[in-house]
């Protein structure tokens, strides 16, 4: 915790007492209870913690998927939900990559559109020839470094479980986002397969990609450079 | 007719004309079932096209469409597969939103709630999803989902439902006003149910297309 106070000027992303209520039925579920945590620029953090803790919970709060009740969520200084829904959509579109659990690739197209199409929509300009090349160039160039060179061209359903993950992250990273958050990524992968979608993580978090990573699994974690448990609703350090 | 019927049935005459009559009888009941199956396989035909014929030119938002929740709060198996292929869309940018429409029962029962509670699990900001608690049947989800697309200035919309679902789906939100709806179907598991569930998607359709919703004064465009 001390590194990643000392130098203010690197950290990246910083919460201050998050709250987090569920109401379910008639019950209040009081699920976080004053979360604070800081990220260094570069830095690779795992939550860990067990089921139903809030660990997914936290990772929405801070993806801006979902708003706190209390507390705020820094990304560079600013309060991500400071400049309403616009603000947090482009934080959402322009800094984060999500990767979870399941991959939800849309069958109908190759491993390359897949990553292609979400790219093009998102600049807008479908039939701009000169942006679909480049969005097609650094699809193929992502897809490339994540080991798929071969499989560019293959549907979904012919590529097994790592591989859609693969495409997924590959998916995640094509905008450059400055920050990963991946939500149990090898959680409905074996063993080998899940060391394998770490190892990817591995090599772009030397390269300087900022992770936070949530997983109940200790040896997942252990990959990180650091590790924090959220326990009664309040993160500790481990 | 008669008279030679008669002369050439040799004294029984009232058993043979009962005969003949069983016998026309039995061509017309033949007949019956023929243009039945006929029309059942044109109908089953149209449904199959329509429900694995996906239309996934992009939409404003995609409407899904209930079902069971276990207790846990997590969706059923066949609730599981719609919003899996709802966030297959999604995350290729073909919709941007989600109308979630379904049934609640007390407090604790709550379909949109789970629905919406699986699409943010997912990758999808909580903003960007409206819960419908109204969709109880098919006929509530098009009608609420014509008015919260006025209400929201959703123009175009994507249908998710299983396949044997989405003809009647489609009736039911063109008899809200909501026309040139794109669809997609979920990816079902093979199972038994599916013949059950087509036979009584085929009652429901015509059940749909007679009753006059128009008078019930809701629909307006
Ligand atoms: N939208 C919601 N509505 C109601 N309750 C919710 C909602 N989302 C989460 N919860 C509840 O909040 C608690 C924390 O959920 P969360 O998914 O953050 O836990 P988690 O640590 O990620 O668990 P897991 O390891 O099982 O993924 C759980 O009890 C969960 O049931
Ligand atoms: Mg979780």
């Amino acid at each position: 915790m001390a590194t990643a106070t000392a130098t203010s000027s690197s950290v990246i992303l910083r919460t201050t007492s998050l709250h987090k209520t569920y109401r379910m039925g008639g019950e209040d579920l009081h699920v976080l209870r004053g979360v604070e945590m800081s990220l260094q620029k570069g830095e690779w953090l795992a939550v860990l913690g067990a089921s139903g803790s809030g660990k997914s919970t936290l990772l929405h709060l801070l993806g801006g998927l979902d708003r706190p009740d209390q507390g705020s969520v820094l990304f560079g200084g600013e309060d991500i939900f400071a400049n309403g829904s616009g603000g947090v959509d482009r934080y959402r579109n322009t800094t984060v990559g999500f990767v979870f659990q399941f991959y939800h690739l849309l069958p109908e197209l190759t491993a390359l559109e897949n990553v292609v199409i979400c790219g093009m929509i998102g600049n807008g300009v479908l039939a701009w020839p000169g942006v679909r090349a480049k969005v097609r160039a650094r699809a193929t160039e992502m897809l490339e470094r994540l080991g798929l060179k071969d499989r560019l061209h293959h549907k979904p359903s012919k590529l097994s479980g790592g591989e859609r993950q693969r495409v997924a992250i590959a998916r995640a990273l094509a905008h450059s986002p400055a920050l990963l958050l991946a939500d149990e990524p090898t959680g409905n992968l074996d063993a080998n397969t899940g060391g394998q979608i770490l190892d990817v993580f591995r090599e772009f978090h030397r390269a300087g990609q900022t992770i936070v990573m949530v997983t109940h699994d200790a040896r997942v974690a252990a990959a990180a450079d650091r590790r924090l448990t959220l326990e009664a609703g309040r993160l500790a350090g481990a | 007719m008669d008279q030679t019927t008669q002369s050439t049935t040799h004294g029984s005459a009232p058993t043979a004309s009962r005969r003949s009559l069983r016998q026309r009888g039995r061509t017309v009941l033949r007949r019956a079932i023929a243009l039945f199956t006929l029309w059942l396989s044109v109908h089953v035909a149209a449904m199959l096209w329509f429900g694995l014929h996906d239309d996934l030119r992009p939409a404003d938002a995609a409407v899904v469409l209930g079902n069971w929740v276990e207790a846990d709060g997590s969706p059923g198996p066949l609730l599981k597969v719609r919003l899996d292929r709802a966030l297959e869309v999604y995350h290729a940018r073909l919709v941007k939103k989600f109308i979630v429409s379904g049934a609640t029962w007390g407090a604790d029962y709550n379909e949109p709630a789970a629905m919406k509670r699986y699409l943010i699990a997912n990758g999808v900001p909580a903003a960007d999803i409206i819960e419908d608690e109204f969709g109880s049947n098919t006929y509530h989800t098009a009608l609420n989902a014509r008015i919260t697309m006025r209400a929201r200035e959703i123009e175009t919309v994507m249908i998710i439902s299983d396949f044997y679902h989405i003809m009647r789906t489609r009736l039911a939100f063109s008899l809200a006003g909501i026309d040139d709806a794109r669809s997609a179907h979920s990816n079902l598991p093979p199972q038994w149910g599916v013949v059950y569930w087509i036979g009584r998607e085929t009652v429901a359709f015509y059940r749909y297309l007679f009753h006059d919703y128009r008078a019930q004064g809701v629909i307006g465009r």
